[in-house]
């Protein structure tokens, strides 16, 4: 039985979906790479939460407001 | 049989083969007498079978050369053990740094010193490298933070604390075998001697893309550097283990923060101070793989662009040869590795295809893929047995070849356009998996 021209077909449709896959591949690496959170720039505010900061948390104590509170 | 002459027997039958089934597969092609009407297929075939023959030939002198150094290779215990400082630099290492520092302290040799630079990490690298801070008999180990300034900045810091003319450069990441400094130390006895690249191994083996990058780290890149240590002409000393002479690291002004492949670019830097690097494969560091694909691009990516930039920054010695004629073969031999071995397997690929789908013949395609395949199971073969791994690893040459290598070469091309085009990267820090 002649094996070469079954060996031509796999390695021929492994080649094809290789290559097709190794392209689509990188572009989800680079999709993925891409995409961050858009924070205006030298801004330097988390993007959800308010930043905690020590005196602020030490007034709201004193008056006895909520320090988790958004302001 | 004494291991010398079973190797020897082993890489003599491996050459024989290698020459043998390449003569026949080209017996094969010519026999087939392709009728080709296109020029421009017909010479494109004829530049690729040709690129073959270079590889062939690429193949049996790695293999040669690394058998001569094999062979160079001396057992014997070393005389002098003087203080070795290891550095650790870390940032967000939390899951694998303590794994990092008690492989660490299992090292064989009587005085070294750890030195962990923490680089500004945001999660617990510090607290949790600090339960290890103080003495432990025969080291000692240290913990140093520093603002985040990237890993270059971090061993340049490192390197003014240390206190050992010999400095071991390692990753958070990665565990050391016992044996790594005994073996590393002795090849300092030769004063010309400014480095030893260590042997990188793949430890979390877990499925089929980190078992074939255990294969690849060690057929594609220890035998390389085995190879290059007989001329003493290691072109990278892996980031995970590097053992250097710090009169030699002073000399050139520690690592640059210019290039995102800085052992790359520093292993470059030694070369053209005129001094000596060789590879140790008893040196061995642990090292975790990325286990998925967009992870694993993105460290190739890393690598591919780091490099090109090592290369274009020492450019002019590729045409100078004042650092030394091996200086400027190896940086040759950087870009045949880093630019036309991916080009030409990728444009050879899809013109087989072309080939197979235009005029209905596969076999240029068969012929290529089964001789790399041969070219990579005898290199795979060899290094297994000299590198005392396991067998089992030997088949995935098969898929290494079918799947894996022309995937990261379609990787390697598209990060090389974004270099040439100067587009924008960062370091791109992988996430650690904690296997170490």
């Amino acid at each position: 039985m002649d094996v070469v021209p079954y060996l031509s077909a796999v390695i021929l449709i492994s080649t094809i979906a290789t290559i097709f896959l190794a392209v689509l591949s990188y572009a989800a690496f680079k999709l993925r790479d891409r995409r961050r959170p858009k924070v205006k720039k030298g801004s330097g505010e988390p993007v959800f939460f308010h930043r905690y900061r020590k005196q602020a948390a030490a007034d709201d104590a004193a008056d006895g407001s909520d320090p988790e509170a958004p302001k | 049989m004494p291991a010398k002459l079973r190797y020897a027997v082993l890489a003599g039958l491996l050459l024989v083969g290698i020459t043998g089934l390449s003569v026949g597969l080209y017996e094969l092609l010519r026999d087939a007498q392709l009728d080709l009407p296109s020029t421009f297929v017909n010479i494109s075939m004829w530049v690729l079978f040709t690129f073959l023959v270079l590889l062939i030939l690429r193949y049996i002198g790695l293999l040669w050369f690394s058998y001569l150094n094999h062979l160079e290779r001396d057992d014997a215990e070393p005389t002098n053990l003087p203080p070795i400082t290891i550095l650790v630099p870390a940032y967000n290492e939390g899951t694998v740094i303590q794994g990092s520092i008690r492989s660490l302290l299992a090292l064989d040799y009587p005085r070294y010193e750890i030195l962990v630079i923490d680089d500004g990490s945001k999660d617990d690298t510090t607290l949790k490298a600090s339960a290890y801070a103080g003495d432990h008999g025969r080291a000692t180990v240290r913990v140093i933070t520093k603002p985040n300034g990237g890993k270059a900045r971090a061993l340049n810091t490192g390197i003014s604390q240390a206190t050992s003319e010999f400095i071991l450069c390692m990753d958070g990441d990665s565990a050391l075998h016992p044996q790594t400094l005994r073996r590393a130390i002795r090849h300092f006895e030769d004063p010309a001697i400014g480095a030893v690249a260590g042997s990188v191994k793949v430890v979390n083996r877990t499925n089929l893309l980190s078992s074939l990058q255990a294969l690849e780290y060690i057929e594609g890149l220890n035998m390389v550097r085995a190879a290059q240590g007989f001329f003493r002409l290691v072109n990278i000393i892996p980031g995970p283990i590097g053992i250097f002479r710090k009169s030699a690291l002073d000399k050139v002004g520690g690592y640059d923060h210019d290039t995102f492949a800085e052992d790359c670019d520093l292993t470059l830097k030694l070369l053209l101070e005129g001094w000596q690097i060789q590879y140790e494969p008893g040196s061995i560091a642990y090292t975790e793989a990325p286990e998925k694909m967009l992870d694993l691009l993105k460290q190739r990516y890393r690598w591919t662009r780091g490099i090109l930039q090592a290369i274009s920054k020492h450019k002019r010695r590729l045409v100078d040869p004042r650092g030394g004629i091996g200086v400027t073969l190896t940086l040759w031999y950087m870009i045949f590795e880093g630019i036309a071995w991916p080009v030409m397997n990728v444009f050879g690929n899809v013109m087989f295809v072309f080939v197979a789908a235009r005029y209905g013949t596969a076999l240029p395609l068969v012929i290529w893929w089964a001789q790399l395949t041969v070219l990579d199971l005898a290199a795979a073969l060899y290094c297994v047995v000299v590198e005392k791994e396991s067998l089992l690893l030997v088949p995935y040459a098969i898929f290494y070849r079918a799947f894996f290598a022309l995937t990261i070469d379609v990787a390697k091309l598209f990060a090389t356009f974004e270099e040439l085009f100067k587009l924008r990267m960062d370091w791109g820090k992988l996430e650690r998996i904690g296997r170490i």
